[in-house]
């Protein structure tokens, strides 16, 4: 039986290739809890051109971080992270995301966003899918260090990680 | 963090007399496996490669000259080519056949190791991107396969031969010799790939505005893989990851191209009379005269010129490279040349001047070429060249002369940058508008110092890509790291270097010593594990004297041969003195990270036995300690003895101070004693401050102890303790420092330079690190009225 998908053809203007000297593709977040405000903190540092592409590729249009509208950076940014870094409480339901801001460090070619996912039950038990650049590149690393006062913990999310939960170690 | 108190001053009886900064020992069964010698994990020496480090009496290293005759067909964008290879079996083995690489194959239409993004990990099937679609489509009708045919002795006698995907098996009739050489002959073609579509790092650019192409060809000829001594054939296949593991030889090419194309390639042009013009001529005599600006030997309205009416005629250049362990090119008509020479580089290098005589051969100077066409414009024709120089000038004093003619960079089509003998082909470039953000600016002369450092590791200095990425990526990164902080004040890094800590915070990391196929995160691994590792030797464990001098000692003894990390390790030790089996262990063999704590610091003070001073001391003391609650209010309550001063005796008038005959006595007896042992009593009123700190070893990974010192009056002083502290356990440590000035704080790596991975537990008392968030916040948070009135200019935070 043939199953035909409806591919959505992306004008991205960029080419994808694995070639020369090993480009790396990884992307860190580091999330503190803070237990007055019952909020998780997130401070997510990628890659400017990588992400560039991304936005890109959801624009449909090349995107360019100096050059294009703020506003409308602000608003493909917010829509990235929204779908791309998904946090679920431990019984299951989405947390939602509350966009802080974004700093460009253009000579070393980083993008610094800042963000707040609501989580009034704790961050025990909470589960993360940090798919940021992935559907980009193939061999996308992301890793994210969650924080609860003295209690840390890493989680890796190589290419064929899925969601993972957060359980600190005792 | 819970705020640690340190205890109030305990008293301690000293009796020792030797001040000296004491290490205390641990107790049995600690930790020491860190500190063991690393000789189980290094491949014994052999008398290939010995124990120090440096090739051995009988060390040996095979050759393949080659004869090529090719042609670049810019009309089918084709490669055809014939070849004689002569092979010079050096080894002491009788080989019975030869492995020769294909790695064109590894884009053949069947290939299993093609690489698609978007194919089979993590793929959201609604959102594919155009480029990966592209991809697919070019693969289904591109197949790169290398064609072979007609391999024969020099008498036309036909070898049979295997081939095995990537790698091509030539069954001698009869076994090589030890010492002798074997020639044979070959032809091969392929059709080259198109890179914007395909990837790679080597193929075509086309340019759709003009029709033109820009040729960036490399792994173009089937060459000889490597016979070692160390692990026999080095004929793994080519998977895209791992590059090249190569033999040293001298080439003979002739390219034939369009008579309109400019070529740049390894090696030294022979004919240029006959492919050169004579205004191109005279350019490059004059750029071989300037040393402080580029010349352009084929200028842009050349260029233009020439993308304008393709020529349909062709000619052939001749080049020769001596001594190099590959061969690449590149072509187009749509090149601009530019050129410069280097300053005090000379080809062949002029060798150290003897006894004051400087002998009067007249050498060149080493030439750095680019080529580009207009597209990299403004950034190629002001920065490339004089990267390539650059380059050169740095890497040349941490190693040795550059020994070849040439260093070319060249734009390709490719995503970042590329390496070969002379040649190199780099992708960062301008945007179409003639602009470019100031990350591309530094891409690109990141890449070109990159990459013509990659001459020396590992075009020269030739070690096994394949087995071992970080013998030349890593090296390479770090003698890059050296060039860039000479470029100009605050280099800003480039992606390879950056984020290490975090990098190092994973639990899931492999070792720097692992086979390059298997490593996920290879840039963190190979390029910037090393690049932290080798500048934190050279800048806090050897010091800067004695690592360059040992890197350069590594270079010149493995200049034109093949390198094993077990020769690095033991050079590296051997020139310097210095036992870095810890060092090695820990950074290149294991997982640990750096994270030391000060756990706690005592304060201690000596107890000076005299009861003149310690008596008024501790009733001082104890007149200090505040009042409790209760006696503040009880203060005013009338008491008995008031009442009735009768009740009052010896005690309640007897000053707790004051000093008892039989205390001076004793004391006067110690003194005695003391005196007897000829030991000056003045040193038990020595006005100093001890403290005891205590360090522990988290992250694992053994390091120097840089410790800064803040005083209660202000001062501050840095101290220094070596990893050796560590050697009798690895998990603890603690010091003992003499002060005059009372101290006030402890802060173990203040300038953050350790790769230290949490810096909370780096303060005494513990301090709260902001996170980045909460610094942002504030920042953020500073112009609420713009924010409010203007906010096309400000950060749009969301209402909750």
């Amino acid at each position: 039986m043939l199953f035909r998908a409806l591919i959505a053809v992306c004008l991205a203007g960029f080419f994808v290739s694995g070639t020369h000297a090993h480009p790396i593709h990884t992307s860190f977040a580091e999330a503190d809890y803070n237990s007055a405000t019952k909020k998780l903190e997130v401070t997510l540092r990628v890659f400017a051109d990588d992400f560039e592409n991304a936005l890109g590729q959801l624009a449909g249009a090349k995107i360019s971080l100096e050059k294009s509208p703020r506003a409308e950076i602000d608003a493909l940014t917010r829509a990235y992270l929204v779908s791309h870094f998904i946090v679920k409480t431990r019984g299951g339901s989405l947390a939602p995301q509350h966009w802080t801001g974004r700093e460009l460090k253009d000579a070393d070619n980083e993008l610094w966003l800042y963000f707040e996912v609501e989580l009034p039950t704790g961050v025990d038990g909470i589960r993360v899918d940090y798919l940021v650049l992935k559907s980009l590149h193939a061999d996308q690393l992301n890793s994210l260090r969650v924080r609860d006062g003295s209690r840390s913990l890493t989680l890796i999310f190589p290419p064929a990680q899925g969601e993972r939960t957060v359980r600190f170690p005792p | 963090m819970p705020l640690r108190p340190s205890p109030l001053r305990p008293l301690i009886s000293c009796l020792a007399l030797a001040f000296a900064t004491l290490l205390r020992a641990a107790n049995n069964g600690a930790p020491v496996e860190k500190f063991q010698q690393l000789d189980q994990l290094l491949p014994t020496p052999t008398a290939q490669r010995n124990a120090a480090g440096a090739p051995g009496a009988a060390y040996w290293q095979n050759r393949a000259d080659y004869d090529i005759t090719v042609e670049l067909d810019d009309v089918q964008r084709r490669i055809n080519g014939s070849a004689t290879i002569t092979y010079q079996n050096r080894s002491p083995d009788a080989l019975s056949y030869l492995w020769l690489q294909l790695d064109q194959n590894y884009q053949a239409h069947d290939a299993d190791s093609r690489t698609v993004p978007n194919s089979r990990r993590g793929v959201d099937a609604a959102k594919v991107t155009y480029a990966a679609v592209d991809r697919l489509l070019a693969q289904e009708t591109y197949d790169g396969t290398m064609t072979v045919s007609g391999i024969t002795d020099t008498d036309g006698k036909s070898i049979p031969h295997t081939i095995v995907k990537t790698m091509l098996r030539l069954d001698l009739p009869a076994p090589l010799a030890p010492g002798a050489n074997v020639a044979f002959k070959l032809n091969w073609n392929f059709p080259i790939n198109d890179m914007k579509r395909l990837g790679e790092r080597t193929g075509y650019e086309f340019f759709e505005k003009d029709g033109n192409c820009t040729y960036t060809i490399a792994q173009w000829f089937p060459r000889l893989a490597a016979y070692t001594d160390y692990a026999g054939w080095m004929h793994k296949q080519f998977l895209g990851t791992g590059e090249f593991t190569l033999e040293f030889g001298n080439y003979t090419v002739r390219l034939t191209t369009p008579d309109d194309h400019v070529v740049g390639a390894t090696g030294v042009l022979q004919n240029p009379a006959e492919v050169l013009s004579t205004a191109q001529r005279e350019r490059l005599n004059q750029a071989q005269n300037e040393t402080r600006k580029t010349v352009f030997i084929v200028t842009p309205e050349e260029a233009k010129a020439a993308e304008a009416k393709p020529s349909t005629r062709k000619k052939t250049w001749v080049f020769k490279a001596e001594n190099v362990r590959d061969f690449a090119f590149a072509s187009s008509r749509k090149f601009i040349w530019d050129a410069m020479a280097v300053t005090g580089a000379t080809f062949p290098p002029t060798p150290p001047r003897v006894g004051g005589i400087q002998d009067r051969m007249f050498r060149p100077p080493v030439m750095a070429m680019s080529l580009y066409p207009k597209e990299g414009m403004p950034l190629w024709d002001k920065y490339s060249t004089h990267a390539v120089a650059h380059t050169i000038e740095v890497y040349s004093r941490y190693t040795f002369q550059y020994p070849y003619p040439v260093a070319y960079s060249v734009l390709g089509g490719l995503r970042g940058g590329m390496e070969y003998p002379m040649i190199c082909f780099n992708g960062p470039r301008p945007l179409d508008d003639g602009t470019y953000p100031e990350r591309t600016k530094f891409a690109l002369i990141g890449v070109v110092i990159h990459e013509v450092g990659h001459n020396y590791f590992p075009m020269i200095v030739n070690s096994d890509e394949r087995q071992w990425t970080w013998m030349d990526e890593g090296l390479n990164s770090f003698v890059q790291f050296l060039a860039q902080e000479e470029w100009q004040k605050d280099y800003p890094q480039s992606r390879a270097d950056r984020g290490l800590t975090d990098y190092m915070r994973r639990t899931d990391r492999v070792p720097v010593m692992s086979n390059s196929e298997s490593i996920a995160e290879l840039g963190n691994n190979s390029y910037a594990q090393p690049t932290i590792a080798l500048n934190l030797l050279r800048e806090h464990i050897l010091g800067r004297e004695l690592f360059d001098h040992a890197f350069k000692t590594y270079a010149q003894r493995w200049m034109f041969k093949r390198p094993t990390p077990a020769d690095f390790f033991r050079t590296m030790e051997d020139a310097s003195g210095v036992d870095l089996d810890w060092f090695w262990r820990g950074w290149f063999y294991s997982t640990d990270r750096v994270d030391v704590a000060i756990d706690q610091v005592q304060w201690l003070q000596l107890d000076s036995r005299d009861p003149a001073v310690e008596n008024p001391k501790a009733k001082a003391e104890k007149d200090a300690l505040p009042t409790t609650l209760t006696r503040e209010r009880n203060a005013a309550l009338p008491k008995r003895i008031d009442r009735f001063p009768e009740l009052k005796d010896f005690y309640d008038s007897f000053d707790k101070a004051s000093v008892l005959p039989s205390e001076k006595k004793k004391y006067e007896g110690l003194l005695k004693e003391l005196n007897a042992d000829h030991i000056d009593p003045a040193l038990l009123k020595l006005a100093r401050n001890f403290y005891l700190i205590e360090f522990s070893n988290i992250g694992g990974l053994l390091t120097p102890l840089i410790l800064k010192l803040d005083y209660t009056d202000g001062s501050t002083e840095e101290i220094k303790l070596p990893a050796e502290i560590w050697r009798f356990n690895t998990e603890k440590a603690t010091k003992l420092i003499v002060t005059k000035q009372e101290l006030k704080a402890v802060t173990f790596d203040p300038r953050q330079e350790l790769v230290d991975c949490d810096l909370e537990n780096n303060f005494w008392p513990r301090r709260a690190v902001k996170t980045k968030f909460q610094l942002f916040r504030e920042e953020a948070a500073k112009n609420p009225m713009r924010e409010l009135t203007k906010p096309e200019k400000a950060a749009t935070p969301d209402k909750p």
